[in-house]
């Protein structure tokens, strides 16, 4: 059985211009030491659900349905006192922002040690150890003297390390980690993401990953999980994913970012459109208004997540069966062949272009 | 071979917008519209002016129309709020008291706030020696005794309807200079603003175009409730006789003349006063419900 | 291959320097400066896009606006079509603003949410007194149908539009002027990525319409790859390499450049055994840069000569310029 199990989480906002499900019916796994990858844009829901499964969804908004269950027991049914145990102990969380994260009065050793004595019964001196030790294992050169500096007086590098060294101070089994190297310049998320691989090894401990950054997914994640619009769309193995995408909504991610070798020449995929308004998403397919290989039956039924013969699981009804069947001009092999030809025919208009007339 | 039109991406039907247009002032107002105690004070205000502006052609008798043999009356079909001592028609001279009382603190309001604001958003902007010298001109104003200066400036320039507006102008514009300054202050470095340079924007263009319309917001709220303020002002001056001289009516004056006869017919001076009260509870409703409404918390 | 047929030098930028002071003390005195900018010098050629790369605090945004008299210089010049920009009459200031155009980087906060697009769009038009009402309106029409937006939105206001449209907006309001020069400044880096190849897409297509050159400044570097002919990579306030891109990308010469493009996590698993170059340290303060090489307390390769010296900006092969002692060895 997984460490962590999450099934049909649903994570709801009561706003005052009605009801956004941020998470609607999500389901994954994290395995005992392996990476996680929840990788989505803007609006997903992939924050939403981190911080469903920390219990940590303040009103207005609420969980309303789904199990978290995390070495045999349901999050969702603990207690606050129970769940306040478990949470910075067993499940650990860093986050994008750590300036915002780290309390600016207090100095950056006190912070660690607060989250040793938090969950354990230490006294202050071992404490002040255990904090120099995790310094020190994140890699904080002179770690004594730098256990007395202000959050305000370390780079911004500096201060990831800080976060990581207070998550994993009570050797937690899972670590999620949201966003963790974004406001990180390229070189220091290097560093962090080297450190966090390293400690993850080292303790067996399993990482929940969450970015936009496809690259950084690549590089760290053993399974990856592509969320649109509050549900997932796709979920494979690392390598699967990126070498043959199955949802046309990872597809056109894949496609669209620009790689170290892209040249000035190319062409990237575009996505045309914008990510539907939560409050008003359209009944049938979340992606179909922006999806070139969308046909009337994805405007009508909205298709439920599949297991397709390779093992992943996919939301489109391209790889349904049943749909397969009725009409075999439905088959995306046949449908990509027509793409091609009308792109063939027209070789300088965009992409976008091409989507329109084929629709 | 492609045309212009095949050249740039063709808005996609994903492109379209899914809210209703309702505009900036749109939603201020359905924000406004649910705020009550709001809604009563816009509703007062609103009857206030109406009656200031329509009062001669409602008010049932002349303000100065004396008839010594009808003096002190209580309500009757005739005055229906009774006649002073003078045996003039009470609610005539409420009529036209209102008048007064809110023009001037219409118009003072109105001519203080834009003095104000264009100082401070001038100091705001220009920074250097000229934000120090407007703000703190501002602050020297602000340091000064208002009411004892106010009373000297009145009795040397002699009581009038100007010399009302011009002294409540003279004490009024420094708390809209103060706010506005501080809103360009941080306006200044937003990227809009930015960008209006980068067009080519110089000062004014940009003081007007962008930091005025985004320092709104609090200069409203100020002006509503400056406006309450003055009328409290003006009723004040006049009260001490150095505002508007009888025969013309105010309710400041109007409460001047009550004092003499507060036992024996107290709705003389209780009108005026309630209206006095009403005109300024009314204004602070609004305002608060300006605040909340115009809150830039609450928008993008 | 796309035509990017380089004009004559539009822009030439020589020994351009911005200093910011920094305060201390009771009485606020200058006890030191920021060297933002610390002697940068480039020519940009016609319809050419030079990339500026770098990380955060290395000068790529303060260059940006200093060229563009945004920000006033401490030193050096900005020469456009052969005159110097930083002395010319508030007049002609103002009449070069009309061909030297920028757009920002956040989409939220570049846009005045009190004015309705249209309006945004239009002022550019309307500070320099061009065209009439009607004149202006079709104007306006037609930069928001250029950059894909329909123009019947345009008294909407910016906060009802995504991030990706609001960039268009301001793509629109840059262009309405039609300048030669349009300084990008980390036009995407604040957009979705499935957003990001729409806008990159459409600035190359405008390129090509209306012939023109962009300074493209950015710290994702495939993003640049992917738009500029050339690239510059500046570290600590100076350009540290500048090349073609196919080359500086294939064979980047300067230690900084290859652990920069090493550290990028690419979107393909199999590349995730590949020994990268993890730089030491952190990035020194630009208040007290290290002396000769600045790059030299990180560098692996770093030697005496570095720390006594600074790199003499030098022509390693024609159009590779690299400031480095020892370019040669790397390779």
């Amino acid at each position: 059985m997984a460490l962590l199990e999450v099934k049909d989480l649903r994570t709801v906002f009561h706003t005052s211009e009605g009801l956004v499900t941020a998470v609607d019916g999500v389901t994954f796994s994290v395995e005992a030491g392996r990476a996680l990858g929840i990788v989505g844009e803007s609006g997903c829901g992939k924050s939403v659900t981190s911080l469903s499964v920390m219990r940590l969804i303040a009103q207005p908004g609420r969980i309303e349905g789904g199990s978290i269950t995390f070495d045999g027991q349901d999050l969702l049914t603990l207690s606050d006192d129970e769940m306040r145990k478990i949470r910075g102990k067993s499940i650990a969380m860093i986050f994008q922002e750590p300036m915002t994260s780290l309390n600016p009065v207090f100095t950056v050793g006190a912070q660690i040690a607060e989250a040793v004595t938090t969950h354990e019964k230490v006294d202050d001196a071992r404490a002040k150890d255990r904090a120099v030790e995790m310094l020190e294992k994140v890699g904080v050169s002179l770690a004594r003297q730098r256990f007395d500096a202000y959050p305000h007086e370390m780079s911004g590098g500096m201060r990831q390390r800080i976060m990581i060294a207070m998550a994993l101070a009570c050797d937690p089994r899972i670590l999620i980690a949201d966003e963790p190297t974004t406001a990180l310049d390229v070189t220091i998320q290097a560093q962090i993401l080297e450190l966090l691989k390293a400690l993850a090894a080292e303790r067996h401990l399993s990482l929940m990953l969450i970015t936009h950054d496809l690259g950084v997914i690549a590089e760290m994640a053993d399974d990856v999980v592509v969320m649109y619009a509050g549900e997932i769309v796709e979920s494979a193995p690392v390598l699967a994913l990126f070498e043959a995408p199955a949802h046309p909504y990872t597809r056109g991610l894949l496609g669209s970012i620009p790689t170290l070798r892209t040249g000035k020449s190319e062409k990237l995929t575009v996505i045309p459109g914008s990510v539907p308004n939560p409050l008003f998403y359209p009944g049938g397919c979340r992606f179909e208004p922006r999806c070139p290989s969308a046909f009337p039956l994805c405007r009508e039924r909205h298709p439920a997540l599949a297991r397709v013969p390779d093992g992943r699981l996919v939301r489109c009804f391209l790889y349904d069966e049943t749909v397969r069947a009725v009409d075999p001009a439905l088959l995306p092999v046949a449908r990509e062949q027509r793409a091609a030809a009308a792109t063939a025919a027209a070789p300088a208009t965009a992409t976008a272009a091409a989507a329109t007339s084929s629709t | 071979m492609t045309t212009t039109a095949d050249a740039f991406p063709v808005p996609h039907a994903a492109e379209r917008i899914d809210s209703v247009e309702i505009g900036q002032w749109g939603a201020v107002w359905r924000r406004l519209r649910r705020h009550r105690f709001a809604v009563f004070g816009a509703v007062v205000l609103t009857l206030f002016t109406a009656i200031a502006i329509l009062a001669p052609l409602i008010a049932p008798k002349g303000y100065d129309e004396q008839d010594l043999l009808r003096r002190y009356l209580t309500p009757s079909s005739e005055n229906l709020l009774g006649t002073d001592d003078l045996g003039r028609d009470v609610l005539t001279r409420l009529l036209y008291g209102a008048r007064i009382s809110l023009t001037v603190a219409f118009t003072a309001t109105l001519i203080a706030t834009l003095v104000g604001a264009t100082v401070g958003a001038a100091a705001g902007y220009l920074g250097g020696w000229t934000e120090v010298v407007l703000m703190r001109f501002a602050d020297i104003m602000l340091s000064l005794p208002a009411l004892p200066i106010l009373i000297i400036l009145s009795s040397a320039l002699g009581p009038s309807l100007q010399t009302i507006v011009v002294v409540l102008v003279v004490f009024g514009w420094m708390t809209v200079a103060r706010l506005t300054h501080g809103s360009v202050l941080a306006l200044r470095h937003r990227e809009f603003t930015e960008a209006a340079r980068a067009l080519g924007g110089g000062a004014v263009h940009n003081i007007i175009r962008h930091m005025l319309p985004n320092a709104l917001a609090p200069i409203i709220v100020a002006a509503t409730l400056g406006l309450g303020n003055r009328v409290i002002i003006e009723a004040t001056l006049s009260f001490l006789g150095l505002g508007i001289n009888p025969p013309t009516p105010s309710w400041g004056n109007m409460l001047q003349n009550a004092q003499g006869y507060i036992w024996s017919q107290p709705w003389l001076a209780v009108y005026p006063g309630g209206c006095i009260f009403l005109t300024v509870l009314a204004v602070n409703f609004l305002g608060d419900g300006l605040r909340d409404a115009l809150d830039p918390r609450l928008k993008i | 291959m796309s035509e990017t047929r380089v004009g004559a030098p539009l822009l030439e930028v020589e020994h351009l320097r911005k200093y910011f002071p920094v305060r201390g003390g009771l009485l606020q005195r200058q006890v030191g400066k920021v060297h933002a900018v610390d002697d940068v010098s480039f020519t940009l050629g016609e319809r050419e896009t030079l990339g500026l790369v770098g990380e955060s605090g290395c000068g790529k945004t303060t260059t940006g606006r200093v060229v563009l008299d945004l920000i006033p210089p401490s030193g050096g010049s900005v020469k456009y079509a052969g005159r110097d920009l930083f002395t010319l009459s508030r007049a002609e200031k103002k009449r070069t603003r009309r061909d030297l155009q920028i757009i920002f980087q956040d989409p939220y906060g570049s846009l005045d949410p009190r004015m309705p697009v249209g309006d945004i769009v239009a002022e550019g038009l309307q500070i320099h007194g061009l065209l009439d009402k009607k004149g202006r309106e079709v104007a306006v029409r037609e930069a928001l149908e250029a950059v894909g937006l329909r123009a019947e939105y345009s008294r909407r206001y910016p906060h009802e539009f995504s991030g990706g449209q609001r960039q268009r907006i301001g793509i629109a309001r840059a262009l309405v002027l039609r300048p030669k020069l349009l300084v990008c400044d980390e036009p995407v880096s604040a957009l979705d990525v499935s957003i990001q190849s729409q806008v990159l897409n459409l600035l190359k297509d405008l390129q090509r319409e209306f012939g023109l050159t962009y300074l493209f400044i950015a710290h994702n570097l495939a993003v640049v790859r992917y738009i500029a002919d050339r690239v510059a990579v500046m570290y600590l306030g100076k350009i540290v390499e500048l090349a073609p891109a196919d080359e500086l990308y294939r064979e980047p010469r300067m230690p900084y450049t290859i652990a920069l493009l090493s550290a990028i996590p690419e979107a393909d698993p199999r590349q995730r055994r590949k020994k990268r170059i993890v730089l030491a340290g952190e990035v020194p303060s630009p208040v007290d840069p290290p002396s000769g090489c600045r790059f030299r307390t990180r560098c692996w390769l770093a030697q005496d000569v570095c720390a006594e010296r600074e790199p003499e900006w030098r022509e390693l092969h024609p159009g590779h310029w690299v400031a480095c002692h020892l370019a040669e060895q790397t390779g």
